[in-house]
């Protein structure tokens, strides 16, 4: 094993007295990414209709990696924006991914989650006691969950 | 937001080189405005690993941030390539892996996969910087051999664990026992590699 210090460029990037402060730079990224919040909802809420759809009655057996792929956009691109959807999504990839062991997907939990993610849509995005009980909800059900 | 980054710190990326590799456009495109944000002038967007590949071959790159949840791997792929396959001194480039669901395993594996850091999503611009400053602060050594390419995991120093030889001449062997003084706090430790005159 060979053990190597490779000078890079980075490392001048902090003695240039030219920079910006860190909260500074901070500060101009989070409103730049603000900047993309329309664009993200469109895609957030055409994820959780499509997992509204494959929920619904007569769709057939789920498929655990598709309800992955769906919860992990909303995870991708709400969290950053309201971090009750972000958490709600989070649990339903746990249930997601432990359905991809066991090789089949709870479809009254899943549903709950769908349910959950639209309820949190249409409140503030804030945290709030209330959101943080419907989360350890979602917690359980997972648990529960084969 | 910005972790252990002392208040005041300033940073100047403007003439540093990012490449951001993502699939997702989206994904892609707020990573995008993070950086620009920081300040990061050259921002080279790609979509796939390939074109990361032939991007790395033709332009001197700082910093690579890349989605770990590409189609077929990919993302682990590339980062092989990076680390074993690579030329000097592109194999050295520093690597921020992005991780949507983070588990456990997942970060191991981006670890293994010789990124520099894991960071999850969603992705926060606090803690985006804070890893990118880690970088430029730090000195980890990168370790190359045939089963690990990548810098070295161990880089908080903990050391062997007691009773097991090390692979490493810089390994100490021996068991150094417990502690018998309580820590010393960061300004004792300033105060001994750095005395100052203090007011009484």
């Amino acid at each position: 094993m060979r053990r190597v210090y490779p000078k890079l460029r980075l490392h001048n990037t902090l003695r240039d007295p030219l920079g910006i402060s860190v909260e500074q730079a901070v500060q101009r990224a989070t409103s730049e990414m603000e900047a993309f919040s329309g664009e993200a909802f469109v895609v957030v809420d055409a994820a959780i209709a499509k997992l509204r759809e494959m929920c619904a009655p007569g769709q057939g057996e789920l498929d655990p990696s598709t309800v992955f792929d769906q919860a992990e956009l909303v995870v991708d691109l709400a969290g950053l924006y309201t971090p009750p959807l972000c958490l709600a999504a989070q649990s339903l990839c746990n249930l997601a991914q432990k359905a991809m062991q066991s090789g089949s997907i709870d479809r009254g939990a899943v549903s709950v989650h769908v349910e959950t993610l639209l309820l949190l849509r249409s409140m503030d995005g804030k945290e709030s006691p209330t959101t943080r009980a419907i989360i350890d909800g979602l917690v359980a059900v997972v648990a529960k969950a084969r | 937001m910005t972790g252990a980054i002392p208040s005041g710190t300033r940073i100047n990326l403007e003439s540093s080189v990012v490449l951001l590799i993502d699939d997702n456009r989206m994904s892609l495109d707020i990573l995008n405005s993070a950086f620009m944000g920081f300040g990061v002038r050259d921002r080279l967007r790609v979509d796939s690993v390939d074109e990361a590949k032939r991007t790395l071959k033709s332009r001197n790159v700082d910093l690579v941030v890349v989605e770990a949840g590409m189609p077929e791997d990919s993302a682990f792929a590339f980062m092989r390539w990076l680390r074993h396959e690579a030329a000097e001194p592109v194999c050295y480039t520093p690597v921020v892996m992005v991780l949507g669901h983070t588990t456990h395993s997942g970060v191991t594996r981006a670890r293994d996969a010789g990124a520099n850091f894991v960071v999850a999503k969603p992705i926060s611009a606090g803690t985006l910087l804070s890893r990118v400053i880690w970088i430029a602060r730090g000195r980890r050594a990168f370790l190359k051999g045939d089963s690990f390419a990548g810098p070295d995991r161990r880089f908080h120093n903990l050391g062997i664990p007691a009773g097991i030889d090390g692979r490493r001449a810089e390994d100490l062997g021996m068991d150094l026992g417990g502690p018998v003084d309580p820590n010393l706090s960061q300004s004792e430790v300033d105060m001994m590699m750095k005395p100052m005159k203090v007011e009484l």
